[in-house]
């Protein structure tokens, strides 16, 4: 499904960085991979890539056998819209745009018909539990809320890859759980790709694997047994092993 | 639901923001009309008023349109950046270029078509006064108002075509700008400017040595001069803000006494990236204020001294020369003017004879001359035994006989007609073959006195005689100099103004840009005890800076300019200038409180105290 082969990245803007020095990950179809790493490790520079919005200085990256560095600006486009859901932080929808508008949003940009985008529209938002706030404005609704509207958004074409970089990051413990739980729902129900960057040993522990980086490198992985209560003290062992290391 | 809907859900939900551009666009396009609707005035051109007056109103145009095109274009484009973050999302949703393009030049086209209807009815309003206000300062009857079909297509079709170039530009670099930018400048933090102190030395030595060069400018090496300084100064100018303010600030943080003094840290901190930010704007207006009001005062200076040198100068305050038959009409005409009036004037006549018509040599009789009250109390003519004495400064007078020149004061008010005072056996002989004509001669203190009523007699009885007379009055000389300098005055103030406004405005942009930035950190200030009040000084001080810095440093460029200028005319310079920067200054405080209380009521309304 996703494959990544010696990525690099370096910033040249004042000093020399080298933000990833050599990445390689394989994701399969309908994996749901975390990648967490102290700050600056690289995680967000890695998926920034991989959600094509950033150039990798070398290296490769495949999706579903289409290479992201031979791809042309048009193509660039009906990619993102057919093939990428993203979620950030920041929840990043339009405020002049309704709820129902911003999960329409990617329907429209494809042309479709407009019963077919109110239907999708209304099944997705019962899925997510936010129905009921459809005609409101990004900015009369909680940040969950809103959370669960980009969700919604990024999946509403289908996409064969969603790619989530700190969703839980503005959020209090209740939406978060209440997020990730939505997450683990689309990828085990509509079997969608998923690759979540986070800081949160609990979020990440709703993944099936997570991968570590440390300094640009793909420093260690560690997968997800039975019970999610155990993939969570491991993941929380690995990250004081990385302190410790420190 | 499609691209065109959520094109004009933009466009409501981004009202508030747009409002400003909207308005900014609106006063651009009505300014712009209302001068075309003057210049394709069907009075204007069949010749109402002169044809001078429509080439000012044109050249006026084309200075207001090349302006108004820039600050128009720079309005559009920050207004667009406003909104890149939305636009990025667009594009990470997988927005196609051609929907892109649709979407960015639909939302501004939008906004910009409604400012241009929006003008031009501002226009269709305005004109009206405009064209009063015209009317009085040239001293003419208003103008009618007229369906301006012309105007309306011309002021819309350059105004679309700025938008055209500007927003296909500016959306296609749009399409260009890296995502990941935008996404992440929400948390940028900002570098502290640094400055260069070779860079700053060089902007010093520029602006000194250009000053230099102005204050001790002569007549001879003005025009030598000219460029240099103007470039010297330019460069020196821009490198002052882009530097030399920002070594400033930081000897100001040095200075721990006052730095750490209330509120002093929070606005010198943030001061030296605001000027980073507005260098350009900063630099701009100041070029454009000073060549603005240097412009405006030489014309300003050239009219005040105008009347000073006309009611000193050694002439009789009106003349008429005429075939006798024709002048008795006029001269009845002038008395009962002036008598209505009230003025207290002198009155005189002379005979003369003139061969056919004028400009032709016009000859006195040296007896009647010397019994005359016209006569020069002194006795230069009387003991000169030349045949012909010439009394005026004519270059080649068209005569074969030898003449000796002496002027007088009827001499000096004629310059146009050589007048000789011959003896009376040539006054005899020469007689035969010449027209009788009479000179009448007024004299009375102020010229101003029933300065328009004078003009029209003088058009009048011109247009009835043609070259059978001559009038000549200081009165009609000061009317039409000043109706037409207070024109000149008028358009160059007109401009003056629009300079101004739209350099504060782009000021203003620049604020109101950073709000966001303002908020989050004033929001962050105010959780460890910051008050209202000290937000609004913040503010207060900052704006104050950024609004008075290019005004002062445009009065420094354009005295300079002016005593070079005063160097090489030798009129008196200080008094007008100073009318006019006061003049300025009033305005621009005006400006100043409006745009701050706007931005400080907008920044409070958004803090959490």
């Amino acid at each position: 499904m996703l494959k990544i082969k010696n990525l690099r990245k370096v910033y040249t803007k004042g000093v020399n960085t080298e933000a990833l020095k050599g990445i390689n990950l394989e994701v399969e179809e309908g994996e749901f991979v975390g990648i967490m790493g102290p700050s600056g490790s690289g995680k967000t520079t890695l998926l920034n890539i991989i959600s094509t919005i950033d150039t990798p200085s070398s290296g490769d990256i495949l999706i579903k056998g289409q290479n992201l560095n031979k791809i042309s600006k048009k193509e660039l486009s009906i990619f993102r819209r057919d093939e990428l859901g993203m979620v950030f932080q920041y929840f990043n929808l339009l405020d002049s745009l309704s709820v129902k508008e911003n999960i329409a949003l990617p329907m429209i940009l494809n042309k479709e018909d407009v019963k077919n985008i109110d239907n999708e529209v209304l099944s997705i938002s019962k899925t997510l539990g936010i129905s009921e706030l459809l005609d409101k404005h990004p900015y009369e609704i909680s940040g969950g809320e809103a959370q669960r509207t980009a969700i919604g958004r990024a999946i509403i074409n289908k996409p064969s890859l969603l790619l989530a970089d700190e969703p839980t990051g503005n959020l209090d413990s209740k939406s978060s759980n209440d997020v990730m739980q939505l997450i683990e729902l689309l990828n085990k129900e509509r079997k969608t790709t998923t690759i979540l960057v986070t800081h949160d040993p609990k979020a990440a522990s709703f993944c099936n694997r997570v991968v570590f980086i440390k300094d640009g490198l793909l420093f260690n992985e560690i997968h997800k047994g039975d019970s999610q209560q155990q993939f969570f003290n491991d993941i929380l062992k690995m990250l004081s092993f990385f302190n410790n290391k420190l | 639901m499609n691209l065109l809907n959520i094109g004009i859900k933009n466009i409501k939900g981004n009202l508030s923001s747009y409002i400003t551009f909207f308005l900014a666009t609106s006063f651009s396009v009505m300014i712009f009309f209302i001068f075309a609707m003057l210049i394709y005035h069907p009075q204007v051109i069949n010749g109402v008023m002169k044809s001078s007056f429509r080439q000012g109103a044109i050249g006026v145009e084309i200075v207001i349109f090349t302006f108004l095109a820039f600050f128009v274009s720079y309005t559009l484009i920050t207004y667009a950046r406003k909104r890149s973050r939305d636009y990025a999302i667009l594009q990470i949703l997988g927005i196609s270029s051609k929907q892109f393009m649709f979407l960015y030049l639909f939302e501004n086209f939008v906004i910009f078509f409604s400012s241009i209807i929006t003008g031009i009815l501002l226009g269709l309003l305005f004109s009206k006064l405009f064209f009063i206000i015209i009317a009085y300062i040239i001293k003419d009857t208003v103008l009618d108002m007229y369906f301006p079909y012309k105007p309306i297509i011309i002021t819309s079709l350059s105004f679309i075509s700025v938008f055209i170039i500007v927003a296909l530009i500016s959306g296609l670099s749009m399409r260009f700008i890296k995502i990941i930018n935008i996404l992440k400048s929400n948390r940028k933090s900002q570098k502290t400017p640094k400055y260069n102190i070779i860079k700053i030395i060089l902007g010093v030595l520029l602006i000194a040595v250009g000053y230099y060069l102005a204050y001790t400018a002569t007549p001879k090496n003005l025009v030598q001069i000219f460029f240099p300084v103007l470039i010297m100064v330019i460069i020196g100018t821009y490198f002052f803000y882009d530097q030399s303010f920002i070594f400033f600030i930081n000897t100001l943080k040095r200075n721990k006494k006052l730095y750490y003094k209330g509120i002093n840290s929070l606005w010198i901190s943030d001061l030296a990236h605001r000027l980073k930010d507005c260098t350009w704007v900063l630099f701009f207006s100041t070029i454009v204020i000073a060549i603005g009001l240097t412009a405006f005062s030489s014309i300003y200076s050239i009219n005040y001294n105008a009347r000073e040198n006309l009611e000193n100068n050694q002439e009789y305050s009106i003349v008429i020369t005429s075939l006798d038959k024709f002048s008795k009409e006029s001269v009845i005409d002038l008395k009962y003017l002036l008598d209505k009036k009230n003025v207290k004037y002198e009155y005189t006549n002379i005979n003369a004879i003139v061969s056919k018509e004028f400009p032709n040599s016009v000859y006195i009789e040296k007896n009647k001359y010397l019994k005359s009250e016209i006569n020069d109390k002194d006795d230069s003519i009387r003991n000169c035994n030349e045949k012909y004495i010439l009394i005026n400064n004519i270059k080649e007078p068209n005569i074969t006989n030898s003449y000796k020149r002496i002027y007088t004061k009827l001499g000096k008010t004629y310059r146009n007609t050589p007048i000789y005072i011959v003896d009376k056996k040539e006054y005899t002989r020469l007689m035969r073959n010449m027209n009788r004509v009479q000179y009448h001669i007024f004299s009375y203190e102020d010229i101003t006195l029933g300065a328009k009523d004078l003009t029209d007699i003088n058009d009048q009885y011109y247009s009835k005689y043609k070259k059978h007379y001559l009038f000549h009055s200081k009165g009609v000389q000061y009317y039409r100099y000043t109706s037409q300098f207070n024109y000149i005055l008028f358009l160059s103030f007109f401009v003056g103004i629009i300079f101004l406004i739209c350099s504060g405005s782009m000021l203003y942009f620049k604020f109101f840009n950073h709000i966001e930035y303002d908020i989050d950190k004033f929001q962050n200030i105010v959780k460890i005890g910051l008050s209202k009040n000290e937000i609004r000084n913040t503010i207060r001080i900052q704006m104050a800076i950024l609004f008075f810095l290019p005004i002062g440093f445009a009065l420094s460029h354009s005295l300079f300019a002016m005593k070079a200028l005063g160097n090489t005319a030798q009129f008196n310079i200080f008094t007008p200038v100073f009318i006019v920067i006061i003049g300025y200054l009033i305005l621009q405080i005006l400006y100043y409180f409006v745009i701050n209380n706007r931005y400080t009521l907008h920044l409070i309304s958004k803090i959490k105290f």
